[in-house]
């Protein structure tokens, strides 16, 4: 009997020995994997807050882009809208003069009163080139001036 | 069937990893800046002395003109009067053509214009 305890007991208890050895090797190397596990996913849930910044702030400024180009487009579409204006006005001052132009009476002013005919047509042509010259000047500003004419002024002044 | 459940939690597990890395966003809006031409010179324009002449004043005219040109035949670029008003036509034409593309400048150098800082 005590040979059989003593032969069984020292096999189990080798045994015992091993498993507990075993089962704490395991637990250690839980513990140090998961301590590397922790400090891995800290690091990661940093970086990943930080991207969250990022990102956050490049919405806002994604944002702010979108409503500045919606402005620009808005200010694009009035400037637009003002040249053609301009346009339109030049091209109707122009019908103006021509009009007036077209109803010059030069050869019956000249039979009648020959002077007034010469400066007629002196003034009315005078007025045209000097309307071209004051086009192409340059403002202080260095803008040149491109304020559509009135008709008035889009015409000769001495043209009646 | 175990190993594939474990495997697909590994290769899961790895593929998250790569969300963790740090990220760049570049999205502040670069200006453009445009250089505006100097504009050309203005035109120097010249008046034109125009007479007008009909059978009344057309000696008086003859005369003037051989004491202006210092000779008995003295020579004259003539121009009816509806001639004369296709030259005022078209130099109308001219004007609205320099007006209109003055106009197109403009809005061209107001959109390249830098925008204020």
């Amino acid at each position: 009997m005590n040979i059989f305890t003593s032969l069984f007991g020292g096999l189990f208890g080798s045994v015992q020995s091993t498993v507990t050895t075993i089962l704490v090797t395991l637990v250690l190397a839980m513990g140090v994997t998961g301590y590397f596990y922790y400090q891995i996913n800290e690091k990661n849930i940093q970086t990943l807050t930080q991207n969250n910044a990022v990102l956050k702030n490049s919405i806002t400024v994604q944002n702010q882009t979108i409503a500045a180009l919606q402005a620009q487009q808005q200010a694009q579409a009035q400037m637009i809208t003002d040249l053609q204006n301009i346009l339109q006005q030049v091209q109707q001052a122009e019908q103006v003069a021509l009009a007036k132009i077209q109803k010059l009476n030069v050869a019956g002013l000249a039979h009648t009163d020959n002077k007034a005919a010469t400066v007629l047509v002196n003034n009315a042509s005078n007025s045209i080139l000097t309307d071209i010259h004051n086009t192409t000047v340059v403002q202080p500003n260095g803008a040149q001036n491109t304020s559509a004419p009135s008709a008035s002024e889009a015409q000769p002044n001495a043209i009646q | 069937m175990q190993f594939n459940k474990s495997f697909t939690s590994v290769v899961l597990c790895l593929m998250l990893v790569g969300c963790a890395t740090p990220i760049k966003v570049n999205s502040v809006p670069t200006p453009i800046v445009i250089t505006q031409p100097p504009a050309p010179s203005p035109i120097v324009v010249n008046n034109v002395n125009w007479q007008v002449v009909t059978g009344s004043n057309l000696n008086q005219f003859v005369i003037q003109a051989q004491k202006d040109q210092g000779t008995s035949d003295p020579v004259f670029v003539v121009l009816s009067v509806d001639d004369y008003k296709i030259l005022l036509a078209n130099l109308t034409d001219i004007k609205r053509y320099i007006q209109q593309q003055q106009a197109i400048i403009a809005y061209y150098q107001t959109a390249t214009k830098a925008a204020p800082k």
